[in-house]
């Protein structure tokens, strides 16, 4: 159980920056993103941990949402990056770099 | 900054927490504090709001308000449902997939009809949220919110009458508790929020049974019919808000492109 905890603490600030990436080259929909999230095994992204993230950044104002006609079924809610999104993106883009380097080198077992 | 000054400047700033992590997170930071000189408390241990933040993040878990309050193996157990909002929203959760959910109120599961309704097509996942909740038409919130009022008052009526008629007070008093408590109750949420949403639903839910109950001569008649019936008013009385709250947003939308 203590395993599940830590692997799912890990995994929790990366989504949001996994979510934001997705956002940076056009507005997508909800399930749209829990498709691609999806495909990335190792994420481990659902719907039930994508959708109130998605939430959580719009209550944020990372990203915003408008209303765009469905092929299929009602309306759907596209999300879009806002002027702060894109800051906070470009953030813990950097953040995440620096952040790989310093944990592949520690795990590698590499003194500085 | 003296120890004792920082330790009493992270005990105010973590005070709204349980008392047991409260003592964990103080009794960690004086450990912590052994090693450290005193001078030193700043640049190492950084300001107590900022630690605060960080303490609080770290022996918070993850899933919150939706842990249950105790657990006796897969069965959660949760008597919160009635003053705490988030726990009550367990039964209308469109952003969560699992149908079954942790307990609101008593022992067991309830069932997430956010899920259903999704699984069902009827909603996406994230069309409910206070944007849509708010966008609801003021015609359908009056018609939602009258429902449990109207139901209650026919219980009143229905229950002073049959006691005229030689019924038992004990079970008109009950009917009309169960009407009546619901439907006062679920006017305490602040108007065009979320949890409005759920109390009412549930009111109406309680009021239909209510109604129910003072249509059938024997309590025990037809409680099949009377739960089914109770259970599909909980649904529609979150549901048909939420289309025409979404329904509201996407004309809104239409007009500001026009």
């Amino acid at each position: 159980m203590a395993g599940t905890d830590h692997i799912t603490q890990l995994r929790k600030g990366t989504i949001d920056l996994a979510i934001l990436a997705l956002l940076q080259t056009s507005p997508r929909y909800g399930g749209e993103i829990v498709t691609i999230l999806g495909g990335f095994q190792g994420l481990d992204a659902s719907g039930g941990t994508v959708y109130p993230l998605l939430t959580r950044l719009k209550n944020q104002h990372l990203v915003t949402t408008t209303w765009e006609e469905s092929p299929s079924g009602p309306p759907r809610k596209y999300y879009h990056l806002t002027a702060t999104g894109k800051h906070t993106l470009r953030d813990l883009t950097e953040n995440w770099y620096s952040l790989s380097v310093a944990m592949n080198d520690i795990l590698k077992g590499e003194p500085r | 900054m003296t120890s004792d000054l920082w330790i009493a400047a992270l005990a105010s700033e973590i005070g709204s927490l349980a008392p047991e992590i409260q003592h964990l997170i103080l009794q960690d930071a004086r450990e912590a504090m052994d090693d450290v000189a005193e001078s030193d408390i700043l640049s190492l241990l950084g300001d107590p709001i900022s630690y605060a933040a960080n303490a609080t993040a770290a022996f918070t878990p993850d899933s919150g308000t939706d842990a249950p309050q105790a657990q006796i193996g897969p069965v959660t157990v949760d008597f919160r449902g009635l003053t705490n909002a988030t726990v009550r929203s367990r039964i209308w959760n469109p952003a969560n997939p699992r149908v079954f959910t942790n307990k609101v109120f008593g022992i067991g599961w309830d069932i997430n009809l956010g899920a259903i309704a999704v699984k069902l097509g009827l909603i996406r996942p994230d069309d409910y949220d206070e944007e849509t909740v708010r966008a609801i038409p003021p015609a359908v919130t009056n018609a939602s919110t009258a429902y449990p009022v109207i139901l209650s008052a026919v219980v009143i009526i229905r229950s002073i009458f049959g006691v005229r008629q030689g019924r038992s007070k004990s079970a008109a008093l009950g009917h009309i508790m169960l009407a009546a408590v619901p439907t006062v109750w679920s006017r305490r949420a602040l108007p065009q929020t979320e949890d409005a949403l759920v109390r009412n639903a549930i009111a109406s839910a309680a009021a239909t049974l209510a109604v129910g109950e003072t249509l059938t001569r024997n309590n025990k008649d037809r409680n099949n019919v009377k739960a089914a019936i109770a259970g599909i008013t909980l649904f529609l009385q979150l549901l048909l808000p939420v289309r025409a709250g979404r329904a509201a947003l996407w004309q809104q939308r239409g007009h500001h492109h026009e």
